[in-house]
């Protein structure tokens, strides 16, 4: 039964097999019997040796390159042929290592072999059968040699009729024994070789019972294969932005009604559903289409056919995870992430103008980048100090207005600072920031009396001294920077002073940006020190730009106080 | 009885289309079941394990073609002395092979096991984070992997008594670029010439300063966005042979919103040190600002050289790109302004 089970697939594999041949392989395996798709065709025959090949995957440890390498396990007989196929037998130890898709190769030459079953009937001897003596002589030879060639290529239904319109046709014929087993074995083959299409063509739950077969085989030729209803390949990390095909074997199909794959990224808080769609033999297929940073996760649900859906692989607790790689995809621009800030500020404490003795001008040029992280942002900027000033007293009681003292010693002092700096900012909490702030520059200052602001650029610079001004100066923000926020500072600049300062900052209306500033500082001397209150108002009419006024009111005591002001351009892109 | 049941059966199945029935039933069919991949490690082969039920039913085949290449390539199933059958496909590249597995029946019809060309399986290969970066400065330098850069600039830091203290650089840079770790290499010629008083004085003498060098450099991309530039050079000046070097650290991407810091040295002429901030969000327009503190043209008298500078550049063409400066800075005296042209060419 089993040798006709599996000429009832070699029936199926022949025709594909007749196609243009492929190396030659055994077809089946029945006890000592190997049955090998090379036959009389091939040159091969009874007495020939056929060596058997099997095949292993190798790694060459050096390259990391797999190949299919084969080797000879050892050497088959044939004992019988027909014209395609041959039977083989292999000695003890030998035979238990032959499987079926095994490689064979024929050893010696080719050799011209005659079909046996020929063979067989040509050689047979008839029994005599007695006729009539006025009859013409029947020759039952003949007609059996002519109905075995009208079989030959035929199939087996053809065949069962050629034979048994030759025992009709000539009853006394002397093969009648070996007619009658042939018959026999015919109708066995047809009836075999009908059970293997019938299994092949089989109905679903056949097919789920071969399928959960074959992915036993599978797991247990595999143990990386998951043993649960449907099984996937590990995925240990995915591209971010790419969607993801995922595909799952059924090992099961009887058990899987419908199945669904829920996804996330990490963090999110729900899972997004997808039915998994049926394809092929035994698969079900889906796609994660959100891939991000920095992990995917999931899980699959499976229903039966007639019950409530159930996780198999992962679950909505403990969901299976997909390493996102980090994104290097650079993104657009982005909006309002840098600031340009040119501002003057004319600070005037006297009240005198350009005829005082206590006014300076301050401009910065800023240049800010939001970086967001680690660093928030950074600023660069460029700044000028230019002024005079002296103790408030001096200049305050001096009746000619002159800074002089009581003997007449001028007191006052003209400065000029000129720096740069760099600005980081950092972000403590969402709302607060520290701004820390190094300086270098260059200060000249001129204690020698007269209103010559270039005297120490000329060849006689008596009075003049000429140092490096270093400082620096740290802020700390409460509140949103581009919003409601309060500022508080210190600053110090060698030879300049100190400032000490408290910022709100707001937008009343949204186009319009106001800060109201109080300053306390001892600038633009170290000397005495004064309070400002510093009004600034701007108008954004443009995305990208707006300009700002300030006013500005300080006093260094009730009698020594002055109003000025400045503007701002502001750039933001 | 065997023998001949196998030499009866052959040439019947040979001629089994001629014996059809009136109504013929489909043609007996293989299963296959594998664990489908979804990714593959790149430079690996994909080795597909598979166990096949009536295999000799139909001529089986693994058919792939890597992702965006049009032709189809068949991959028969080999068995293993272990059991399962086997189908290798060579080393897989980013970003991956599609495939699927089908069979020819006895019939000749194609029979789909999973997938197929319409709507194959996906095996994502991830390429190395470096093949990633490649990718996108390929595209950004529209392949164009060579420069040629002519940048000159001149500042004026004034002087208390209006004597000359300035300079002027140029530098001419030819820059190739890899886009891997080792980013670029470049060579060039350079010349840095001014004056600069020798002390701070009235009736300094101001004599002329100058340097002549060439360099070689390289750009390291140590993270996708810290790079690490560095320099060296041998030079001529005014006082006979020596040498320069250059390093800079940029955090974030040259080309984009960055932060660069560096120090420069030429002998003879002495250190420049800067911090430049450079953003891109207003586009095509590439803005930066740098402190620079320095020395050149090899000043003795102070060392207090500092310079804001603010440059924009504009890429015309994908080939062309300017771009332009300004400064503003002192050492000895009130602050004064200087500026600059560049240009490159890429190809």
């Amino acid at each position: 039964m089993r040798t006709l089970t599996i000429l009832g697939l070699l029936l199926v594999a022949v025709p594909a097999l007749a196609e243009p041949r492929g190396e030659p392989v055994v077809l089946a395996v029945d006890g000592k019997d190997i049955y090998v798709d090379l036959g009389a065709k091939d040159g091969v025959g009874a007495g020939a040796q056929l060596e058997l090949l099997h095949e292993v995957i190798a790694t060459d440890p050096t390259t990391g390159k797999q190949l299919h390498d084969r080797f000879a396990l050892g050497t088959l007989a044939v004992t019988r042929s027909g014209d395609g196929a041959s039977v083989a037998h292999a000695d003890g130890e030998l035979a238990k290592r032959v499987l079926a898709g095994d490689h064979v190769r024929l050893v010696g030459d080719k050799k011209t072999f005659v079909d046996p079953w020929q063979a067989q009937v040509e050689a047979s001897h008839p029994i005599a059968v007695p006729a009539n003596p006025a009859a013409p002589p029947i020759d039952h030879s003949a007609l059996a040699r002519d109905a075995w060639q009208a079989t030959l290529g035929q199939p087996p239904e053809q065949r069962i009729a050629r034979w048994q319109e030759l025992l009709a046709s000539d009853p006394q014929t002397g093969y009648r024994r070996a007619i009658e087993t042939e018959l026999a074995s015919l109708r066995t083959q047809i009836r075999d070789r009908d059970t293997a299409l019938a299994r092949a063509r089989s109905s679903t739950n056949d097919r789920a019972a071969r399928i959960a077969e074959l992915s036993y085989a599978l797991a247990q030729a595999d143990p990386m294969v998951e043993r649960a209803v449907i099984a996937t390949a590990p995925i240990a990390t995915a591209l971010p932005g790419q969607p993801l095909g995922i595909a799952f074997l059924v090992r099961a199909p009887d058990k899987v009604g419908q199945a669904f794959l829920y996804t996330r990224t990490r963090g999110e808080i729900g899972f997004h559903r997808s039915e998994l769609a049926r394809d092929g033999d035994a698969y079900l297929r889906g796609r994660i289409e959100n891939v991000q940073a920095p992990a995917v996760e999931w899980y699959v649900e499976v229903a039966p056919p007639h019950g409530d859906a159930r996780p198999v692989l992962g679950s909505i607790a403990e969901p299976r995870t997909i390493e996102v790689s980090e994104s290097v995809v650079e993104p657009p621009p982005a909006a309002n992430r840098s600031h340009i800030d040119l501002h003057v500020d004319y600070v005037d404490f006297d009240g005198r103008f350009s005829k005082g003795y206590d006014q300076y001008y301050q401009a910065e040029g800023d240049f800010m980048y939001r970086f967001l992280d680690p660093i928030y942002s950074m600023r660069l900027g460029f700044g000028t100090l230019s002024g005079v000033g002296g103790p408030r007293d001096v200049i305050d009681h001096d009746p000619r207005s002159m800074c002089t003292d009581a003997s007449g010693v001028y007191q006052c002092k003209r400065v000029d600072f000129s720096y740069v700096y760099t600005e980081l900012e950092f972000r403590l909490r969402p709302q607060i920031a520290v701004m820390v702030r190094p300086q270098l520059g260059v200060l000249t200052t001129d204690s020698r009396p007269g209103d010559d602001a270039k005297h120490c650029q000329s060849r006689d610079t008596t009075g003049c001294q000429f140092l490096t001004g270093a400082g620096g100066r740290i802020r700390l923000r409460l509140g949103e920077e581009q919003a409601t926020n309060l500022v508080l500072g210190a600053s110090f600049s060698r030879g300049v002073g100190t400032l000490l300062e408290a910022a709100y900052h707001w937008l009343p209306a949204p186009v319009v940006p106001v800060q109201i500033t109080v300053q306390v500082t001892d600038q633009p001397v170290i000397e005495d020190f004064g309070v400002r209150l510093v009004g600034d108002v701007g108008y954004r009419k443009l995305g990208w730009f707006y300009p700002s006024a300030r006013v500005s009111y300080q006093a260094r005591g009730l009698d020594h106080t002055g109003v000025s002001g400045g503007m701002a351009m502001n750039f933001d892109w | 009885m065997k023998l001949l049941a196998i030499m009866m059966l052959i040439p019947a199945v040979a001629f089994a289309d001629e014996a059809a029935a009136p109504a013929p039933e489909p043609a007996p069919h293989a299963l296959v079941v594998h664990v489908p991949p979804s990714t593959s490690p790149i430079g690996e082969p994909i080795t597909l394990e598979a166990m096949l039920d009536a295999p000799y039913a139909e001529a089986l085949t693994v058919t792939w073609h890597a992702i965006g290449e049009r032709a189809w390539h068949d991959e028969p199933f080999e068995r293993s002395s272990a059991g399962p059958w086997y189908a290798t496909l060579p080393p897989a590249s980013a970003p991956g092979v599609e495939y699927f597995i089908h069979g020819r029946d006895a019939s000749g019809g194609d029979v789909a096991h999973f997938a197929s060309a319409r709507a194959p399986q996906v095996i994502a290969v991830e390429p190395s984070l470096v093949d990633r970066l490649e990718a996108i400065d390929r595209v950004r330098e529209n392949d164009l992997r060579n420069h040629v850069a002519l940048d000159v600039i001149e500042h004026d830091f004034g002087n208390r008594y209006d004597l000359a203290d300035h300079f002027t650089r140029g530098e001419l840079t030819y820059t190739h670029e890899f886009w891997r770790v080792l980013h670029s290499i470049g060579f060039g010629f350079g010349d840095i010439t001014g004056r600069t008083p020798l002390m701070s004085a009235a009736d300094a003498e101001t004599p002329l300063h100058a340097s002549r060098y060439g360099f070689g450099e390289i750009r390291l991309r140590l993270h996708p966005s810290v790079f690490i530039d560095g320099r060296a050079g041998m030079a001529v000046s005014q006082n006979g042979f020596g040498g320069t070097v250059r390093g800079q650290v940029t955090f974030g991407k040259p080309w984009r919103s960055c932060v660069q810091v560096g120090i420069d040295y030429l002998s003879d002429l002495g250190p420049t040190a800067w911090v430049r901030l450079q953003w891109d969000t207003a586009p095509p327009v590439l803005m930066g600002a740098s402190v620079v503190r320095t020395d050149l043209p090899g000043a003795v008298l102070s060392r207090s050289g500092v310079y804001l500078a603010y440059d924009v550049g504009y890429r015309i063409t994908p080939r062309v790109s300017v771009k332009a400066q300004v400064s503003y800075g002192p050492r000895d005296g009130s602050a004064h302004v200087g500026g600059g042209l560049g240009t490159a060419l890429s190809f």
